[in-house]
């Protein structure tokens, strides 16, 4: 069922940057340095990921020295379904497509709070 | 980092504690990400997104965090209006006085018990817990500018000035009882109340009925004047019968109550919850009886021909037919007896606990005994357990300027989902 859900263009590169290392926790800043996702953009998509049970986030262990802790998100066994199908049948971004898709399913910020 | 960045992890920071619980890890992901970014533009760029997110998630907490207090702000505008105002008597009428000094206490009472509650018992219990603050307050306001109204009628007659100083001993009393009303309140709809929502829902509703019933059958806080046999016996008949219902009403809502309570699971002191019930009737009824008794009694000077209506219909001192040099009198008259509601408001409570008691113990009928609930006692004293943080921010880390959460969350799924 999650296969057949449509992400928008910026949704895919953020399962993308995931899928690269499907069993690894990823930080909010290297997604962002992977796609090129501002943050304002990316969370909401994580926040909207996350509602959908495809993405899982967990903050990390222990208090390193100098600095926070990191939120850290993994693609869930869903997840990694949904996005390999969607990254199969991803077409070639052309212009008129990518202005299709950046009115798509992503666009607004789940506001439901995380189960 | 920058001063400006740093203003903006501030903002940020005070904008994630807004955030309900679920939204307020991706704000502090966000903060705590941003000491990763690069310093400078990135850095700020960075926590710009974080400020957007935050305002996006906040959107619909924040439009309700403003608007509760700018329409406290705006009822409280009017009401100040209305005590402030010189007339009529000027500052020679020491009831101007008076009403402005009743209102600034109101105020700083209103303003403060919110914020002592808070603290104590925590925020406003949900959407309901605010509806019913939101309408207890509008009552409480619209009361003290009725009286304000009232006092300035009644005080400025040459024949009460030797009542004047009875106006500055009453006025305590007044804001003693609003603001136990107001605590009352607040604490019943806080986060931690015992007292259940359905108790607060049963005799709030049964309080309403009783105070309109009471201002139907007898605006004003008088039987009407009814002439004829048929009809006064008719009217006495239903007086008698709106009687009954009223000091009825506290023993209904006490027993729906118990018996409410009883079926819940776990189950709660069932007879405590119908007691609350009862006294929750009480007051209902007697803030409802005295804020439209009071309004009405405050619109009489200013409209003649409700005067005359009432003059002609209502009361002890009926004076239908009276010539109109006769009706600032009723008026007065009435102005003076407004000062009684404030026993009403004092005693109908009290009445209303003390006629819910044995209804109440009667349908809560022999306790249950569970898990916790050993033999007649239990832990029924126990306070419920405190609710998860309640949107405080959590205190910056000491080790670097951008804080981190105190505690990890929950990871959403245990360990990790994905084999490497």
């Amino acid at each position: 069922m999650t296969g057949r859900r449509r992400f928008s263009p910026q949704a895919l590169a953020v399962l993308a940057a995931l899928c690269a290392a499907p069993g690894a926790w990823h930080h909010g800043y290297g997604i962002a340095r992977d796609t090129g996702l501002s943050s304002g953009t990316l969370y909401p998509i994580l926040i909207r990921l996350a509602d959908r049970g495809l993405v899982a986030a967990r903050w990390e262990d222990g208090q390193p020295a100098g600095r926070p802790r990191r939120h850290q998100y993994q693609l869930t066994p869903e997840g990694l379904a949904a996005a390999r199908a969607a990254l199969a049948g991803r077409p070639a971004p052309g212009p008129a497509r990518a202005a299709r898709h950046r009115a798509g399913p992503v666009g607004r910020p789940g506001l439901q709070e995380p189960s | 980092m920058t001063g400006l960045a740093r203003m903006a992890a501030a903002l940020l920071r005070r904008m994630a504690a807004l955030l309900p619980a679920g939204q307020r890890e991706w704000a502090e992901a966000a903060l705590a990400e941003a000491a990763q970014v690069p310093a400078g533009p990135r850095r700020l760029a960075w926590l710009a997104g974080g400020l957007w997110l935050a305002v996006r998630e906040s959107r619909q907490e924040l439009t309700l965090r403003a608007a509760r207090p700018l329409a406290f702000a705006a009822a409280a505008s009017v009401t100040a209006w209305a005590a402030w105002r010189g007339q009529p008597g000027g500052l020679a009428d020491p009831a101007v006085a008076v009403n402005r000094a009743d209102m600034v206490a109101m105020t700083v009472i209103l303003t403060g018990l919110p914020w002592l509650v808070r603290r104590r018992r925590g925020p406003a219990r949900g959407r309901a817990g605010q509806a019913w603050r939101a309408a207890g307050y509008a009552v409480i306001l619209g009361l003290i500018a009725a009286k304000d109204l009232v006092e300035r009628y009644a005080y400025a007659a040459p024949g009460m000035r030797w009542a004047q100083p009875l106006l500055w001993i009453g006025e305590p009393v007044f804001l003693l009882v609003m603001a136990g009303y107001a605590g009352m309140l607040l604490t019943m709809t806080s986060r931690r109340s015992r007292t259940p929502p359905a108790s607060l829902a049963i005799g709030a509703g049964a309080g309403a009925a009783a105070g309109v019933l009471a201002c139907v059958l007898g605006p004003l806080g008088a039987p009407f004047h009814i002439f004829g046999a048929g009809p006064a016996i008719r009217y006495d008949a239903a007086l008698a019968a709106g009687a009954f219902l009223a000091l009825a009403a506290p023993a209904a809502a006490a027993a729906a109550a118990a018996r409410h309570s009883r079926r819940r699971e776990p189950a709660t002191d069932a007879a405590p919850a119908g007691v609350a019930a009862g006294a929750i009737t009480g007051a209902a009824a007697a803030l409802l009886t005295a804020a439209t008794s009071t309004w009405m009694i405050a619109a009489l000077p200013g409209h003649p021909r409700l005067l005359r209506w009432a003059a002609a219909h209502v009361g002890y001192y009926s004076i239908g037919g009276a010539p109109p040099h006769g009706l600032p009198d009723f008026a007065a008259g009435y102005s003076s007896y407004a000062a009684g509601y404030l026993l009403v408001l004092l005693l109908f409570p009290l009445l209303g606990t003390g006629l819910a008691a044995w209804p109440a113990l009667l349908a809560a009928g022999p306790r249950r005994p569970g898990p916790g609930r050993p033999g007649r006692g239990g832990p029924s004293e126990q306070p419920p357990p405190a609710p998860p943080d309640a949107g405080r921010s959590r205190p910056p880390s000491p080790q670097h300027d951008l804080p981190g959460p105190a505690e990890p969350a929950a990871p959403r799924e245990a360990g990790d989902l994905i084999p490497a």
